[in-house]
């Protein structure tokens, strides 16, 4: 029989896969942990977006400068300069200076105190914006013009190549839309499984299966149950945007003027341990605002989308095998290991987001949900991973295929995969 | 016409079925007898296409039974088939969507029963909270809310009431009038016995027998039936014994074929033997007894 998408049969098929999507998507819907997990979802995404941020932040240990310079010139130091505390070093060196910074160990540069010259500080990493603010306001210090004199004639340069390209906020987001794609899938699979064991343990599943083939229910029922999944996705970034929104409506043009190339003019009207913390939020939101959100957020949704439908149909399968949830439980674990060990080799991902381990994890259709978020995440670009997308779509949906037919075998032969006689 | 041909059904390698043929014509009521066991849900379950059978086919107006047809039948399961947690009404919307109606249709079409059922007042109760004679009304709801061409029914009558029980005999009544061709089994042979056009007797996966109950409860010539008090049971040895029942107060019921012996020797022998003979007639089998004595004589023969 030939089929046409305005085939009367074709579109009795389409209502019925749409009255079982509606339903599995309206009884979620419908339930108030639906929309209590929908509101604090959101709570938990901002504080795990922030927390962490404040936490490093306040724990940051003090650095060190080391400060070269001549002895007559030492008593115009200040012994503590925001996160730094300064340490003079005796010199024999008339008129010479030099800034070490702990960590980058190596000399900043040397400034000729009697020359108002062009002074250029070359280091290997980009240099924090405070840290540039803090040798700036040290050099003040001794020099006699002021600190916006003093930035108009040091120029900071970055002369090495970036050895580790993410910043830790990046890294923080990148593994944070991991973790949400991991979440969503895990959770809303789970809830897929307890509606086939409920319909399995009922008859409701004969009444669904003398109206429909097993194959269009569990397109349905995976529709339906993507669907609410998909809303709830939708609110929690809707609902995160929003306290971003209003901070960066209210601070965002304040903590403008902590940006690098404005931080230098801050020093001059704002105290020193004002300026960490604005500049450590600026550098926060400007993070937020320089991800690649289109591509991460298009990645994270066909990944969420595709991977759902992968593990869906498995879970489907593990909830018609199973009668109960106590039987299901030890197929659950195996199941979702890939998932896990996706996590677990987040370390290699995020070291080298396009390395071989990297590249692997994306073939594999069972982690590459995870994977395949955390390196665009890290800023790799979609066009090296849309071969991935398109696999993984290709295995979801024979994957579909094959767990209702294998429920049809099932049904055929008494319960169990595979009959004795054949 | 809806034909089953030679259905055969395998579970774990051992025969649910045999070759079970059957045929339902519109207007015609077949009812599906046999113990526990016997194949009834399977031969139900292949005909309402959820599962198919390893042989044979089924033949719904000359064409293979397949899904994509699943709009001309409606199908009532052994158990409840109701999702507990949702409302009455909408679940009747639900599963009428799955066969095909609109879900304006369906609300229209579920009310106008409800309310005939003058069972409106649960159509916001959720299923689970009905008892199960109002589950079971419901579930036949869903099963004929389509307004199907055929209606199978898989132990209907299971949790009713008799004022529930009597409603239900009703419909199929109005159906078979309508030129619905009606399956269903049951336990309750009294109930098939009254309604069916056609008896099609299961046992271990075989048709042991098929047809109407008059031609099912045809006895063979010579079968009668002796009412007696006191005596003794030396008069037995004349006559093929089919059943003794003790009623009340001595009173016996004794079932027998005559064989080769005349009627008026075995009367003569009962009155030797000191009994009191009440009363003799030839004797009726009701489709009880023939279902009884076609699973008896399988279960002796095992």
């Amino acid at each position: 029989m030939k089929y046409s998408f305005s085939s009367p049969t074709m579109m009795r098929m389409q209502n019925k896969f749409w009255n079982i999507a509606r339903r599995e998507c309206a009884i979620r819907m419908n339930k108030l942990a639906f929309w209590i997990l929908s509101l604090m979802g959101p709570v938990v995404l901002v504080i795990l977006s922030v927390v962490p941020y404040a936490i490093t932040n306040s724990l940051q240990e003090k650095k060190t400068m080391l400060v070269n310079v001549p002895e007559t010139m030492q008593h115009r130091f200040p012994l503590s300069i925001v996160d730094y505390e300064v340490q003079l070093l005796d010199t024999t060196t008339q008129g010479a200076l030099s800034v070490f910074l702990s960590g980058t160990s190596q000399v900043l540069g040397e400034l000729n105190t009697e020359q108002d010259a062009l002074w250029t500080i070359s280091t290997k990493e980009r240099l924090h914006p405070l840290d540039s603010l803090n040798i700036l306001r040290t050099l003040s210090g001794i020099c006699p013009s002021n600190v916006a004199v003093a930035s108009h004639i040091i120029n900071f340069k970055t002369e090495a190549t970036e050895e580790f390209p993410f910043s830790p906020l990046q890294q923080t987001m990148a593994l944070l839309a991991s973790i949400l794609v991991y979440f969503f899938l895990f959770t809303y699979s789970v809830s897929l499984l307890k509606g086939v064991m409920e319909e399995k343990s009922g008859k409701v599943m004969d009444i669904i299966l003398s109206s429909v083939s097993p194959v269009t229910w569990l397109i349905g029922k995976i529709a339906g149950v993507g669907l609410a999944s998909f809303v709830q996705f939708i609110l929690w970034l809707g609902i995160s945007y929003v306290p971003f929104y209003f901070f960066k409506q209210k601070y965002g043009g304040a903590l403008n003027s902590f940006s690098a190339e404005n931080i230098h003019t801050s020093l001059l009207y704002t105290d020193q341990a004002s300026i960490g913390q604005a500049s450590g939020w600026y550098d926060w939101l400007s993070m937020l605002d320089n991800m690649h959100w289109g591509t991460l957020l298009f990645t994270m949704i066909v990944s969420m989308i595709f991977g759902f439908i992968l593990y869906a149909a498995i879970f489907a399968v593990i909830g018609m095998v199973s009668g109960r949830e106590s039987d299901a439980q030890p197929y659950v674990l195996p199941v979702t290991s890939p998932l896990i060990f996706s996590f677990i080799t987040s370390g290699s991902v995020i070291a080298d987001p396009s390395g071989e381990m990297a590249q692997w994890l994306s073939v594999i259709p069972f982690t590459a949900p995870v994977v395949l978020t955390l390196r665009v995440g890290l800023g790799v670009a979609f066009s090296e991973i849309w071969m991935n997308v398109l696999s993984l779509g290709f295995m979801s949906a024979a994957a579909v295929v094959f767990a209702g037919r294998l429920y049809k075998r099932m049904l055929n032969n008494g319960g169990n995969l595979f009959s004795w006689k054949k | 016409m809806l034909k089953a041909n030679s259905i055969t059904k395998y579970y774990k390698g051992n025969a649910v079925l045999s070759g079970v043929s059957f045929a339902v014509g519109n207007g015609d009521v077949l009812g599906i007898v046999g113990p526990n066991g016997a194949g009834k849900s399977t031969l139900l379950r292949i005909v309402s296409g959820i599962i198919d059978a390893d042989e044979g086919d089924v033949l719904l107006d000359g064409n293979k039974l397949t899904i994509s047809s699943a709009n001309s039948w409606g199908y009532l399961p052994e158990e409840r088939g109701l999702y507990p947690q949702m409302r009455v009404l909408d679940q009747l919307i639900h599963f009428a969507g799955l066969k095909g109606m609109t879900t304006a249709d369906a609300k229209k079409k579920a009310i106008q029963l409800l309310q005939q059922l003058k069972m409106e007042q649960y159509s916001a109760s959720k299923a689970g909270d009905l008892s199960k004679g109002n589950q079971q009304r419901i579930q036949f709801l869903t099963a004929i809310l389509h307004d199907p061409a055929l209606i199978i029914l898989d132990e209907p009558f299971s949790g009713l009431d008799p004022i529930q029980t009597d409603w239900l005999n009703e419909q199929i009544q109005l159906f078979k009038k309508q030129g619905k061709k009606i399956i269903y089994s049951s336990h309750r042979m009294e109930s098939v016995e009254a309604l069916c056009d056609r008896i099609l007797v299961l046992h271990n996966g075989e048709r042991k027998a098929y047809g109407t109950a008059a031609e099912l409860c045809r006895q063979p010539a010579g079968m009668w039936q002796i009412n007696t008090t006191g005596g003794d049971t030396s008069w037995h040895s004349l006559v093929q014994i089919v059943s003794v029942e003790l009623k009340d107060n001595g009173h016996y019921r004794t079932r027998f074929s005559l064989g080769n012996t005349a009627l008026p020797s075995v009367v003569s022998a009962v009155e030797k033997s000191g009994a009191n003979l009440e009363s003799i007639k030839k004797y009726k089998r009701s489709l009880h007894e023939v279902f009884v004595q076609l699973t008896n004589d399988d279960a002796h023969a095992e």
